[in-house]
């Protein structure tokens, strides 16, 4: 970041390469509208660069660039009117030619989407920061301002929810 | 051991051993994950680790940073905190401007300490708001409760203001006969008002799309502003007068921007 805003042309790509996929998988995974989710990571890049001389070279980029993604996504709703969806190849239609363990590996996944979004917003967001986006629960706290134990009942509540709606397939 | 490091624990297999039941002891989100021999724990690794399409991003991504020149761009880049000083000193200006241009006719037998505190009960909002409506985004949102609070707090203060009893009688302040158009034109002053913070919001913003809720924030930032400019500005003291053309502005900008985003969706 600190090379970026002095002006060194290499740096952002490397930024990109470095966290480009995580921020597309956060934004598709709730987002079904594919353009829309690859809209928002774009988004969430362009304001890391009008942000760039905010960020303080002494703290990690990724809880402050996932901070801003969270946030972008939190407005992108409110902007929609729309909760969360569940991607729309969670059909659950299978390709038949693949193996046993990846079918089951792939309903498993289809499942932990489908019950991910019936969790509260606060409980989805905090297990998402934690599981998809890499970041520590003390990092976390301070993304989303609770404080670390708020933060540790919802991961647990949203995994209790997500464990009953798992059960009840 | 820490959370992080029993998810590699179980990632590698490893489920139980002195470290990790003393962390589980501890922590109730873990010891959740650990039941059902870590399945919870391994469909969410699973679920992360699906493989990206990211063909054609980089190219777009760094094009929108490229093109993301010129005055108004730099502007964007600016410190964070320069944004809310820029919505305070902005309002400050306009009540400067006014004062200077434009001060009450009444003005000198106004009592000094309700004018000090009418401004002071006005400008408190005005900072209070300008720091939340410019709050940038790598930081937590504002609680709803704050936001709620803040945006009926700002509605309410110019109300109580202009529902207080008038502080003296002047000849300047005898509206008979003016009513409509004074109140109309006050109005349109104090929306106008607004209408300048949001614009110099707007340059200054570094969404991408506009939110609803910063734009409410600096709508109110605005309308208190025109609600000061009119308390230094106007000399009349009618209730009605006041409550129209110099408080109501909140609540119809706020009423129109959830309108307008309303509308908006599902565009």
């Amino acid at each position: 970041m600190v090379a970026h805003v002095a002006g060194d042309k290499t740096a952002f790509p490397e930024i990109f390469e470095r966290y480009a996929s995580t921020l597309q998988g956060i934004m598709r995974r709730d987002i079904r509208k594919t353009q829309d989710a690859d809209e928002l990571v774009q988004d969430t890049f362009l304001h890391l660069h009008r942000a760039a001389r905010d960020f303080n070279p002494e703290r990690r980029l990724r809880p402050w660039l996932m901070t801003i993604a969270f946030n972008l996504k939190r407005e992108y709703f409110r902007r929609k009117g729309r909760r969360p969806e569940a991607p729309l190849n969670l059909d659950g239609r299978n390709d038949p030619s693949e193996e046993p363990r990846i079918l089951e590996r792939k309903h498993a996944q289809r499942q932990i989407q489908k019950a991910m979004t019936l969790v509260s917003d606060s409980q989805r967001e905090v297990i998402e920061m934690h599981w998809f986006a890499g970041l520590s629960f003390p990092e976390i706290a301070v993304a989303v301002g609770a404080s670390l134990s708020a933060v540790k009942v919802r991961a647990h509540r949203g995994y209790e929810r997500i464990r009953k709606q798992l059960d009840e397939e | 051991m820490n959370c992080t490091d029993l998810h590699r624990a179980l990632a590698d297999g490893v489920s139980s051993g002195p470290e990790i039941d003393a962390h589980l002891a501890t922590c109730a989100p873990c010891s959740e994950l650990v039941a059902d021999d870590g399945a919870l724990a391994a469909a969410l690794r699973d679920v992360a680790a699906e493989p990206p399409e990211l063909s054609g991003m980089e190219a777009s991504v760094l094009k929108a940073i490229e093109e993301d020149n010129g005055p108004i761009a730099a502007f964007r880049r600016v410190p964070a905190w320069m944004h809310g000083a820029g919505l305070i000193a902005l309002v400050t200006a306009i009540a400067v401007g006014q004062a200077v241009t434009g001060l009450r006719p009444d003005f000198e037998s106004y009592p000094t300490q309700l004018m000090v505190l009418v401004l002071a009960a006005l400008g408190g909002p005005v900072i209070g708001l300008s720091v939340a409506a410019t709050r940038p985004l790598y930081k937590a949102a504002l609680p709803n409760g704050l936001f709620y609070g803040m945006l009926s707090t700002a509605m309410a203060i110019p109300l109580v203001i202009a529902a207080m009893p008038a502080p003296h009688t002047h000849p300047a302040s005898d509206i008979t006969g003016l009513f409509l158009p004074a109140t109309i034109a006050c109005f349109s002053i104090g929306a106008l008002t607004a209408a300048l913070v949001l614009i110099v919001h707007k340059l200054m913003d570094r969404r991408v799309h506009a939110d609803r809720n910063a734009t409410m924030l600096v709508a109110l930032v605005g309308t208190v502003a025109g609600a000061i400019a009119l308390h230094i500005h106007c000399p009349f003291t009618d209730n009605a007068h006041l409550l129209l053309g110099h408080a109501s502005q909140g609540g119809v900008f706020a009423a129109a921007i959830f309108a307008l985003f309303s509308a908006r969706r599902g565009r």
